[in-house]
């Protein structure tokens, strides 16, 4: 309980911090403490976007009709 | 707000009972215990809940369906969605509970949503404001500028007033300079100075300023034009675009010093098993720096594909590299750090033109329209053909699926200065703060939907297996089509692991129907299976995967074959969802996690 309580704690400043300079960001720290973990930048490593942009380019490829 | 009540019991039963092994032996008579009627919907909840580990009570089930008869859908959907906030870690508020249930369920419609966002930006005004001051106009200028604006004047008569109105005395020579070529067409101007300034910037950039301000004068409105096209609105462009090169170059040779000295340093230290951890710890910090490049400074927005992959097979190459010093294989580590440190010693910082050319369109778009504009920028960034890495990772984060964990980062570090967030998320946000109480229910419904994406790929910290789904959007004959991404993986770092991974691309092609792309990294050997009814499709793309594979080899990956499948073929469909853990539904083919 004590680990949430710190992370809502923590969301209801960015929140603050966030209005004091017009940002926009999600305003119930509820729902804003599981957006925070998630950075694909971090999380998945190049080589896998490098996979997810050769798939992405056959696709449009193939839609387009061409070889 | 039953459910919210429940969150509290979970959580303490979960702290509880962490420590419990599920014997699914006894999970029938841990029911029994209940005293609940057995129902299908009964069990059925009970055993998510065993499933992530959550000892269920009677009280806990029966507040989770009072939840379930709030949500819309069948009941194996609700199950889905409470599966996906517990495996998430997520808690089971009322509203967490709508916002992954109607994500699970419904897409984002891009078209429509871009049709709303400019329906909202529709009052394209010129910001003539900041357009003059970055012209080099006194506030004089641009107040009666403004003022003028009201009488319907062209930019021409407007400055013509200003010229020969009796406050002459208040302008500044550089006004009166301005003025006059603006007015004179930038002809007979005598400060050669200043020509000789603009010819030598130009130089460099001519070819891609001529261009930009030939698509912006189909762009701006015609009273514009003149301003558009003045020398100091192009020196203006080259300079800003100049300036912003020169950073990115400084960037780079800078990355480059400290990593070439960080392979030295690692190459110079006695090997045995005194230094491996110095070692380790040296390439990954490398490997980090390299990662960081790719991933998060500009320097990748302007390279070339070729360089943008040369990067990766660095970082690849490094990772081999600590591999072998973990096998305390030192010479081996030393011939790769080599190799890598002769190929980052010759790789040079060259901007792509294109790329420069669409960022100096953006500059000049932020000066005409302000930043209100940005839904452009993210049709533009989904529209773009050929991605490289970098692109791609732009489409993600301009779905918004990353905003708020980058805003949060910069309000910790207080970095406020260049702050520009260009995706979905904050476009609409933006629409709503500005339009409160006045937004329909589908802008909002699209908030939500685009953060139950965000809970949807959030950190699994207690699995070894982080699973991700991405809607990634395309362009296909002016509309955005979407193509749906599962992602399996082992965690390494608390970042997927690359070397053994599975992807699983769904997507209906206009010309061939249903088709699943299955591909697997397995110890970094990579194979692709193929699903698809269609006779003509394996003939049509059987060079473009192979081609694919090919490249992935250029990346650190290992080539592995290339396999068709008919799209419904039960056995490869079985094998893949066991693989995945895909539930079938009654769409046929779509897969969940």
């Amino acid at each position: 309980m004590k680990k949430h309580n710190i992370m809502e704690e923590l969301c209801e400043e960015y929140i603050e911090k966030s209005d004091e300079h017009e940002i926009n960001i999600e305003k119930d720290s509820k729902v804003l403490k599981n957006t925070l973990d998630m950075d694909i930048r971090e999380n998945i490593p190049p080589q896998l976007i490098s996979i997810v942009a050769g798939v992405v380019n056959i696709i449009e490829i193939l839609e387009k009709g061409e070889e | 707000m039953k459910i919210t009540s429940f969150l509290n019991t979970l959580k303490l039963n979960e702290t509880k009972k962490e420590n419990v092994k599920i014997n699914s032996d006894k999970k029938e008579s841990g029911f029994d215990s209940l005293s609940m009627e057995k129902t299908n919907e009964n069990l059925k909840i009970y055993k998510t809940l065993k499933d992530n580990n959550v000892e269920p009570t009677k009280e806990m089930i029966e507040e989770i369906k009072i939840g379930f008869d709030k949500l819309d859908g069948a009941f194996n959907q609700k199950i889905e969605s409470l599966d996906m906030l517990l495996k998430k870690d997520i808690e089971v508020s009322e509203k967490n509970f709508q916002i992954i249930h109607n994500s699970l369920n419904t897409k984002v419609d891009y078209n429509k949503l871009f049709e709303v966002l400019s329906k909202y930006g529709e009052n394209e005004e010129i910001n003539y404001d900041e357009l003059l001051n970055k012209l080099g106009f006194s506030k004089k200028v641009i107040s009666e500028f403004i003022i003028n604006l009201s009488k319907n004047m062209t930019v021409i008569d407007n400055l013509m007033s200003i010229i020969n109105n009796d406050f002459i005395n208040e302008l500044t020579e550089v006004d009166k300079e301005n003025i006059n070529k603006i007015v004179d067409g930038n002809e007979n101007v005598d400060d050669k100075t200043f020509e000789l300034k603009v010819d030598e910037m130009l130089n460099e950039f001519e070819k891609t300023v001529n261009e930009v301000i030939d698509e912006l004068k189909n762009d701006v409105p015609i009273e514009v034009i003149d301003l558009v096209n003045s020398s100091n609105f192009r020196m203006f462009l080259v300079e800003t675009t100049t300036k912003e090169m020169n950073e990115v170059k400084n960037e780079f040779d800078n990355f480059k010093k400290e990593n070439l000295n960080l392979i030295d340093n690692t190459l110079s230290l006695p090997d045995g098993n005194k230094n491996v951890d110095k070692k380790i710890n040296a390439l990954e910090k490398v490997i980090n720096n390299f990662e960081n490049i790719i991933m998060k400074s500009d320097i990748t927005l302007y390279t070339t594909m070729k360089q943008e992959k040369e990067l990766i097979n660095m970082t690849s190459k490094l990772e081999v590299a600590k591999e072998y010093l973990e096998k305390n294989d030192f010479s081996e580590a030393k011939e790769v750090l080599k190799e890598v440190k002769k190929e980052l010693d010759k790789i040079d910082f060259k901007p792509k033109d294109v790329k420069v050319k669409a960022f100096m369109k953006k500059e000049a778009n932020k000066i005409l329209f302000g930043e209100k504009n940005n839904f452009k920028d993210i049709y533009n960034t989904f529209s773009k053909k050929n991605k490289g890495v970098r692109d791609t990772l732009e489409v993600l984060r301009a779905t918004g699926v990353n905003h708020d964990s980058e805003i949060a980062q910069k309000i910790e570090k207080s970095d406020f200065n260049k702050f520009q967030m260009n995706n979905l998320k904050n476009a609409v946000l933006d629409i709503m703060k500005f339009n409160e109480g006045k937004v329909s229910n589908e802008l909002k419904n699209t908030v939500n939907n685009i953060t139950g994406n965000q809970f949807q790929n959030k950190l699994e910290v207690k699995s070894n297996v982080q699973q991700m789904h991405f809607s990634i959007p395309y362009e296909l004959n002016s509309k955005i089509k979407s193509l749906d991404l599962y992602v399996n993986s082992k965690k390494e770092n608390e970042k997927m692991d690359w070397k053994n991974s599975t992807l699983y691309f769904v997507v209906n092609l206009k010309n061939y129907g249903k088709t699943g792309i299955r591909i697997s990294s397995t110890n970094k050997v990579v194979n692709m299976n193929i699903k698809n009814d269609s006779d003509e499709f394996k003939n049509n793309s059987y060079k473009l995967f192979n081609s694919f594979l090919d490249e992935l080899s250029e990346e650190g990956f290992i080539r592995g074959k290339v396999t068709y499948a008919k799209y419904l073929d039960e056995n490869i469909e079985g094998n893949i969802k066991k693989d995945l853990g895909i539930n079938e539904n009654k769409n046929g083919f779509d897969v969940r996690i």
